[in-house]
């Protein structure tokens, strides 16, 4: 099985949150784990903030994201060449449903589209415009007492 | 591994290559005597590392209630 990775997933893998579990065991099924720049530069980001935000330590923030760098460079994960027009796909598809979707959701789900692949997300606004375009979801569900 | 010449091959559509490379089989493509690459077949990622509860829990971080970039988006508000 293979998946698009969503930042989401990546910060849930490196740092502990209610959603950690969940993702090992997602992550587990996954014979090719797929993600773009974006959600590589998104989960750096992420990672960091946490750490400005004092919610974890400059140790912790730095080992962290020494890891995920050991793991993109080692292959774990298969970063896929960036495409320009992901940018209008994102729209297209952004424009072509109901519901509401923030330009990145939209972006991040047409890159998982246009790959032919379902998104590994814990992002529930994410997950919703995923859902609404079409695209599977890993995990199918989230934890019925965290969704 | 096969190796292809490209200038003893010189009108090769390289698309005819693909049922190769399917079967796993991979090509060197040369010219004038020099390798320019290979076309091989993709396989999966390297394995899961299965070590990964046991190194957020070396942090010593606190548990997120939730999934952080969600918040976090919802903060930015794109």
């Amino acid at each position: 099985m293979s998946a698009y990775l969503d930042a989401s997933a990546l910060v849930a893998l490196y740092l502990p949150e209610v959603f950690s579990d969940a993702a090992d065991q997602a992550v587990q099924q996954l014979a090719d784990r797929v993600v773009s720049d974006l959600t590589v530069t998104e989960a750096r980001v992420a990672i960091d903030r946490r750490r400005k935000s004092g919610d974890i330590t400059a140790d912790a923030c730095a080992r962290a994201l020494a890891r995920l760098n050991q793991h993109v460079a080692a292959g774990i994960y298969r970063q896929v060449p960036w495409s320009v027009s992901w940018f209008a796909d994102g729209v297209a598809l952004a424009g072509s449903v109901a519901v509401p979707v923030r330009a990145m959701d939209a972006v991040h789900v047409a890159i998982a589209r246009s790959l032919g692949l379902a998104v590994m997300s814990f992002d529930r606004n994410q997950r919703r415009a995923a859902r609404a375009m079409g695209v599977s979801l890993i995990p199918a569900q989230l934890p019925t007492d965290l969704a | 591994m096969t190796v292809l010449e490209l200038s003893q091959h010189p009108h090769v559509d390289l698309a005819d290559l693909v049922p190769q490379i399917e079967a796993g089989e991979t090509v060197e493509i040369w010219r004038d005597g020099r390798s320019l690459g290979r076309l091989a077949l993709v396989t999966g990622a390297a394995p899961w590392p299965g070590d990964m509860a046991a190194f957020r829990g070396s942090l010593g971080a606190t548990t997120f209630p939730g999934s952080y970039v969600e918040s976090i988006r919802q903060d930015d508000g794109r």
